[in-house]
């Protein structure tokens, strides 16, 4: 059975490619998307990407540990946001939820309009901010300037490649936060952040302490940023009468 | 056994926060057990010399001993005591408010968690690791800023935000450290490292336009929680800020910290004047106002001698008490009128003469008003700043305090004005607890010595500022 070093190694090499533009897809869904469920999907295909580049400069190892470390944040994240639908949705049988996946379809799922009790489902809040067109025209407008100025995107300790896409997903970090005043939105773009941080700082000063270090801050971020969206996702619910 | 003492200065806070959330049902009792385990860690600290063996019951500490825990080490040296002095006794009070005035189940247990965070900031060594730290105890904050409410998130959202924007600045500075001595003719490593440090003070700061954090926390927050918290993180930035020059010398000669800090000084003292004259309730008023504040503390760092210094420092008490005023003062307001808004409030000085009091003068304290507990120092940065002939910068810096002043004028003739007479009819204004006015008068009368004789803090900053120029170990 070939050891975990040789099998990144393998495998890195075949998927060198794919997984960049995987990393390079998925920050910018990260920075332009809305839906809960697909930004959460991103953040796992980012970190799974960035795990499979990151044997070129680390002991893979440290690279599983950081998919372990976001891969609990992802779920505890999943855990509130499902706690905030099901506290503002009555819990339906099999059939209610057949006929209401009929009622969608016929409306045209999934091109759809929303109906009129859904545009204020109390998910919106964890994405609430600007439309998603207009995001990804930011997204377009920062790649173009990023792509514009990538000679100056060099960061010691890493390869080129890697230096680049570490700024790439740095930047749509920023832009995803900047975005919107929301922890479930923050907390996506710190979680981004410190990996693309992670990746160049244990290139740059590999050790065991800053592997702790980022990691633990990673999860204690996110275990933050659930209890706020569990916080505020109520606080919409609440407002809205607990019409839900 | 012998204990390190840094052992003890965080992890009793720990140890007792355990004990607090047991008790979490009987809030005063809670709050009145972290109030003495503050205030005996900060008899302590100020007590108990630098080395030695001090014997308590059950417990041997030795006193000069660091603790090792892992690879990371944390050590109680000379600059970090006043720190450590001050944030233990202002939590103290703050403890000591809550059992007077309720804050939640949460605060007494979160208080303590938060304060052994802030603990470990100002102990850990390397310097460069104690952002990280703080970022640490941002997180762990949230839930004591949110305190268990349901609604919004921003405070606690954003006091946390910008200490993890920070840390990756100060890891990557002492890398490029490591790097200069490998090429000692090149000054690029230094240069780099310094640069890379002031941007993460500049995050770390928390100054305007990055300042969101503090209005954000005393509208949304627990009053007293807001108070912990922005006193806390202010008072362990700002020790750091002393203490990293004084770690790296060379980084006086890359970073013109004192220029930095007088326009960052200026521009958030101005910021908080002019946020603060168009807000419509105590919360955020209170909020600008200690952005205002905190402005005038960074331009009173900026004057870099032992006289500026010393300013800063008073100005950093008559902070604490004064946010502590108005803290305990909106707490009485939300408590007993349900809101804070000036339109809420019209007529409530009647039966709350303890909060109408403790409103304006913790608010107008922060501004410099005379007779408050901020004047003294206030009026010591002006004469300084005057005296660099920074005419200029004193004219803006009195414009923005008329700016809080008239907030807080506004917000007061809303207090003295007449009841509504439907909102006397429907809901009329429940009188403040015997012991919230006891409270309030005790704070008043302290705030009051400080602001009549200044001259009694006079030997403690004098040994805070001893102590802060003393050797520091990298």
């Amino acid at each position: 059975m070939p050891d975990l070093q040789s099998l990144f190694n393998t495998v890195g090499f075949a998927l060198g490619l794919p997984a960049t533009l995987l990393v390079l897809a998925a920050s910018a869904v990260l920075a332009a998307a809305q839906d809960w469920r697909l930004l959460l999907a991103m953040l796992m295909a980012q970190t799974v990407g960035l795990a499979l580049l990151a044997p070129r400069v680390m002991p893979p190892e440290w690279a599983v540990i950081h998919i372990v470390t976001v891969g609990l944040v992802a779920i505890m994240w999943f855990l509130s946001a499902r706690m905030v639908v099901r506290q503002a949705r009555p819990r339906r049988s099999l059939w209610q939820r057949l006929a209401a996946m009929g009622a969608r379809l016929r409306r045209g799922w999934p091109g759809r309009r929303p109906g009129p009790r859904e545009v204020m489902l109390p998910t919106r809040w964890l994405t609430q901010g600007l439309r998603p067109s207009f995001r990804a025209l930011l997204v377009i407008l920062v790649g173009l300037a990023a792509y514009t100025e990538r000679a100056r995107f060099a960061l010691p300790g890493l390869p080129s490649d890697l230096g680049a896409l570490c700024w790439w997903v740095f930047i749509m970090a920023v832009l995803g936060a900047s975005l919107s005043d929301d922890p479930f939105r923050l907390g996506l773009a710190l979680t981004s952040g410190l990996s693309a941080f992670r990746l160049f700082y244990l290139a740059l000063a590999p050790s065991t302490l800053a592997v702790g270090l980022l990691d633990g801050l990673t999860l204690l971020a996110g275990l933050a940023c659930s209890y706020l969206m569990v916080a505020k996702g109520l606080a919409v619910w609440l407002s809205q009468g607990e019409r839900w | 056994m012998v204990t390190p003492f840094p052992l003890v200065l965080i992890g009793l806070p720990i140890m007792a926060a355990a004990l607090a959330y047991l008790l979490r049902r009987l809030e005063a009792v809670a709050a009145l057990l972290a109030a003495l385990v503050a205030a005996l860690l900060a008899g302590a600290v100020a007590a108990w010399p630098p080395v030695g063996l001090a014997i308590t019951p059950g417990m041997t500490i030795s006193l000069g001993a660091p603790w090792t825990a892992g690879e990371q080490r944390f050590a109680l040296e000379a600059a970090a005591r006043p720190a450590l002095v001050f944030l233990f006794g202002a939590a103290a009070l703050a403890f000591l408010g809550a059992a007077v005035i309720p804050q939640g189940r949460a605060f007494a247990p979160g208080g303590l968690l938060v304060l052994s965070g802030f603990a470990a900031t100002l102990l850990v060594h390397p310097l460069f690791m104690a952002p990280a730290t703080l970022a640490a105890t941002a997180a762990i904050a949230v839930f004591f800023a949110q305190g268990g409410r349901i609604g919004p998130t921003r405070g606690a959202l954003r006091q946390m935000l910008f200490p993890f924007l920070a840390f990756p600045f100060f890891l990557l500075a002492a890398w490029y450290m490591a790097q200069a001595p490998l090429n000692p003719d090149d000054p690029a490593p230094w240069q780099t490292a310094g640069r890379l440090f002031a941007w993460g003070f500049f995050f770390l700061l928390g100054a305007a336009p990055l300042h969101g954090a503090m209005p954000a926390l005393l509208d949304e927050s627990p009053p007293l929680a807001g108070f912990l918290l922005i006193l806390g993180s202010n008072t362990v930035v700002l020790n750091l800020l002393l203490r990293f020059p004084l770690a790296y010398p060379w980084l006086a000669q890359q970073v013109d910290a004192g220029t930095w800090l007088r326009a960052l000084g200026l521009w958030t003292a101005v910021w908080g004047g002019a946020a603060a004259m168009g807000q419509r309730d105590f919360g955020r008023l209170l909020g600008y106002a200690a952005v205002h504040d905190y402005g005038a503390i960074l331009l009173g760092l900026s004057l870099q001698g032992p006289l500026g210094a010393a300013t800063m420092l008073t100005m950093l008490l008559a902070r604490s008490l004064s946010l502590l005023m108005g803290a305990s003062a909106l707490s009485i307001l939300r408590e007993r009128m349900g809101d804070d808004s000036f339109a809420r409030l019209r007529g409530a000085a009647a039966r709350l003469p303890g909060a109408t009091a403790g409103a304006l003068l913790g608010g107008l304290g922060l501004v410099g008003w005379p007779l408050t507990a901020g004047f003294g120092a206030r009026w010591s940065l002006l004469v300084l700043l005057l005296e660099e002939k920074e005419t200029l910068i004193v004219g803006l810096f009195a414009l923005s305090a008329a700016g809080v002043a008239l907030g807080y004028v506004r917000g007061w003739a809303a207090l003295l004005g007449r009841i509504p007479p439907e909102q006397a009819l429907t809901t009329p204004v429940e009188r403040e607890p015997a012991r919230a006015t006891l409270w309030m008068g005790l704070l008043l009368l302290v705030a009051s010595l400080m602001a009549l004789a200044p001259q009694v803090i006079a030997p403690w900053v004098g040994r805070a500022l001893n102590a802060l120029t003393g050797a520091v170990t990298p």
